[in-house]
């Protein structure tokens, strides 16, 4: 019985652990400081879940997962983070990717907003009057993590939305 | 137009990934550390985790209180305060009643300014962020107004806010209109009306459509304010009618919208459904939160002291009197009773105020209980205290102490204490022995 809860637990962990096309996306996973250079580049979606701080992927099993949700036309969404000039802050943008939904054009990038990085792995997405907090939670040349700074109080502990990208670029 | 979920209410997991998480899951209950996601009761204390969820569900839906600390931070460039404190006061009641129909209610909390500050105008999202690390106080909103805003060139921003979060900036001059009720609202994770749209885009949430059929997943996430094309004050004319067309048929009312001043006056249940549910489940928004009673103890009790006697009697001692009067100050916005017992007689009287009135409350009594009662919220936020005032008689005799930090030891007085030569600080106290009420120099000589 013990066997088989770890084989589904790691079918599990291996479905959400490969991006849509299933590509694996292991890199040599080493830290890299947070700061706008590092963060800096255009990343893909790998995954999209709700679960409890300190999730990795690979370690807990995420409580919702998200990104399998989604059509294949937001799957090849581009987020680009830019950095820009001090008086014009570094650039959030948008991309459509090559599978545009309807009502959009393939390869479009659209600027959404601005962002902030410190080195705590604070990063603040800034539109209109609103600022939007996420925590870094991992950051290597190849792979993203990040999660929104607030989370819901369930019965069970507190969960957070986590994002996780690959670089494109 | 293509799905988006981020927040999503049902998730429509892939047939094979469903049957995965339904196998795990399944395993997963068989161990009892995840027996409360089973739904299994599992009871801690003598409160079950099913009852937990009942009374958040609960305290979402009803009307009960929700009662929010506020600290007002003035960023000022000078050396003088642009806002004082009684305007702070005077804008936490226009918001109080701005979000009177969702029972939230703002306490005030604290005021503060900060002088020869170079970010009184905020100039980046940079500044803007590193507002949180002006006033770390965790226990309350942290409202700053400033001067104005010039974020990536963008001069006409009148507030920005962390959605969700506990700080926002506002511009002085904007205090008293309902943008100050909009910055709040996004600290308490409300989007624009707009969200999503072309004016707002968001890779994870799609504009809502014009008939509102994706209203539960696109724009505001709020299914009763209507699809907004981006109104603005362009768009609006003086009897609060939307002129832009296209079939769209926003609420000009709203708070969350970019209306005129003169036209935003209201939030919708959806959105205090969605505010209330912050409040009550989202982690950051827990610390600035209060007991409901909280709101009706007093913002502030000062002591007066009135007809003052000092008079010199034997052993260097002085027979003090004076009567004393306790000032009790209560936050302005609502309707109160205030009920105060008298001792030692016992009588009782009652104050009413009405929300247009700052209660002040003059206790002269020697001791005395108060109950202050808001009665514009239900169930009434309540608050008793005691306190001690009227008449005071006492003798106050010198205790010695030196005078120079060279002489670190106080010197103890009455019989048999050793005085060493020196001059001397002779402090005459009130009564409690916290306030020095005069401080006259004694030489002490060798015989």
């Amino acid at each position: 019985m013990k066997n088989f809860k770890m084989v589904a637990f790691s079918v599990l962990l291996t479905l959400i652990g490969c991006d849509s096309d299933g590509q694996d996306i292991n890199d040599d996973g080493t830290d890299l400081p947070f700061s706008s250079t590092n963060l800096k580049g255009d990343w893909v979606k790998s995954a999209e879940f709700v679960g409890e701080p300190g999730d990795t992927l690979g370690s807990k099993t995420p409580s919702e997962d998200i990104l399998s949700a989604l059509d294949a036309c937001q799957k090849d969404d581009i987020f680009r983070f830019d950095v820009g000039s001090s008086d014009q802050g570094n650039p959030y943008v948008w991309g459509i990717g090559q599978i545009a939904c309807e009502g959009q054009t393939a390869d479009d990038f659209i600027e959404i907003g601005t962002w902030t990085l410190d080195n705590s792995g604070k990063l603040d997405i800034s539109y209109s009057d609103v600022s939007e907090p996420y925590v870094v939670v991992s950051l290597t040349s190849k792979r993203l993590l990040i999660r929104k700074s607030s989370g819901t109080m369930t019965p069970d502990g507190t969960v957070f939305p986590f994002t996780e990208y690959i670089r494109r670029d | 137009m293509k799905k988006h979920y981020f927040f999503k209410e049902k998730s429509s997991i892939r047939p094979l990934a469903k049957l995965l998480i339904s196998i795990t899951v399944f395993i997963m209950c068989q161990n009892n550390a995840f027996s409360q996601i089973c739904g299994t009761s599992n009871i801690t204390g003598s409160t079950s985790v099913m009852s937990k969820t009942s009374a958040r569900t609960a305290k979402i839906n009803g009307d009960e209180p929700i009662v929010i600390n506020m600290y007002f931070n003035i960023l000022n460039s000078g050396s003088t305060s642009t806002v004082t404190e009684q305007q702070c006061k005077d804008a936490l009641v226009l918001l109080n009643n701005r979000y009177a129909s969702s029972h939230v209610v703002f306490r005030y909390n604290g005021y503060r300014n900060y002088y020869n500050n170079a970010s009184a105008t905020i100039n980046s999202d940079t500044e803007f962020n590193q507002l949180r690390n002006i006033n770390t106080n965790t226990a309350s909103l942290q409202v700053f107004f400033v001067d104005g805003f010039n974020i990536n060139g963008q001069t006409g921003i009148v507030g920005k806010a962390q959605l969700p979060g506990t700080f926002m900036a506002l511009r002085k001059d904007a205090r008293d209109t309902f943008v100050f009720a909009h910055e709040i609202g996004h600290n308490l994770n409300l989007y624009h009306t707009f969200h999503g749209q072309a004016c707002e885009p968001d890779p994870n949430i799609p504009a809502e459509l014009t008939n509102g059929t994706n209203c539960a997943t696109a724009g505001d996430l709020v299914c009763d304010t209507p699809a907004d094309p981006c109104m603005n004050q362009n768009n609006v004319n003086a009897a609060c009618a939307y002129t832009g067309g296209g079939g769209f048929n926003p609420d000009t009312r709203n708070f969350m919208s970019y209306t005129t001043y003169a036209c935003g006056n209201r939030f919708t249940n959806g959105q205090i459904d969605r505010l209330r549910e912050a409040l009550v489940l989202n982690n950051s928004l827990q610390t600035i939160q209060v007991a409901a009673s909280q709101l009706a103890k007093p913002l502030k009790i000062t002591s007066t002291r009135a007809n003052y006697t000092r008079t010199p009697i034997s052993g260097g001692c002085y027979e003090i009197s004076y009567l004393e009067t306790d000032k009790l100050e209560f936050q302005k916005g609502f309707n109160y009773t205030i009920t105060v017992i008298h001792h030692p007689l016992n009588n009782t009287t009652t104050h009413n105020y009405t929300s247009a009135q700052t209660p002040l409350l003059n206790i002269s009594s020697n001791s005395y209980n108060y109950t202050s009662k808001i009665t514009t919220h239900t169930p009434n936020p309540t608050y008793s205290s005691s306190g001690n005032a009227g008449f005071v008689f006492y003798i106050d005799c010198p205790i010695y102490f030196p005078l120079m930090s060279a002489n670190t030891t106080p010197v103890q007085s009455g019989e048999g204490s050793n005085i060493q030569p020196g001059l001397y600080l002779v402090p005459i106290h009130d009564e409690k022995k916290e306030e020095v009420i005069e401080t006259p120099k004694v030489l002490i000589q060798n015989d």
